[in-house]
């Protein structure tokens, strides 16, 4: 499956990161972290 | 991800001259989740107040598109950013006066897509301003 990045929409690579019902590449995990901590 | 689709529905009445388009709701069905019909997202852009709709590329369509990329998404400037075009890609091409299913896959296809069509427009245009 072409999975894209729920944040940035770009293609995500083998690692991806499930946040809740979304899914994020490497690209994004780290800035959708932090904004769910503030 | 795990499966996900979003399944277009149209509920139909009979009518005095035959069956009439009642309403058309659009339910999001994901695997370990609850199903729900998605909201029409009209705080983002009033295109339809009156409903979804999809197989051509008017207004009830953007409305479509732009609520199955916020929900998809979650992330309201992604879908803005990206509706108009997934709609005259993905929503216009729907049967009209069908029930319709969309899953996560085909969606991430049609992005993939515009994503690539973006980018050959700006490799255009970076070409003709160089000539």
């Amino acid at each position: 499956m072409n999975a894209v990045c729920a944040r940035c929409t770009k293609p995500m690579g083998s690692n991806q990161h499930k946040v809740g019902r979304y899914t994020y590449g490497d690209c994004c995990i780290e800035k959708v972290k932090e904004e769910k901590k503030s | 991800m795990k499966y996900i689709k979003y399944v277009g529905h149209i509920i139909n009445e009979p009518g005095p001259r035959g069956i009439i388009d009642v309403d058309r709701t659009i339910t999001r069905v994901q695997e370990g989740w609850n199903d729900y019909n998605l909201d029409l997202r009209l705080d983002l852009a009033n295109h339809s107040p009156t409903g979804f709709c999809w197989g051509y590329g008017g207004s009830g369509p953007a409305q479509t598109a732009l609520a199955i990329l916020a929900d998809y998404f979650g992330d309201d400037e992604t879908a803005l950013r990206l509706y108009q075009q997934f709609k005259s890609m993905v929503i216009a091409a729907l049967p009209m006066d069908q029930d319709f299913e969309l899953t996560g896959e085909q969606i991430n296809n049609a992005i993939l897509a515009i994503h690539a069509i973006v980018a050959e427009n700006i490799v255009q245009n970076q070409s003709r301003n160089m000539v």
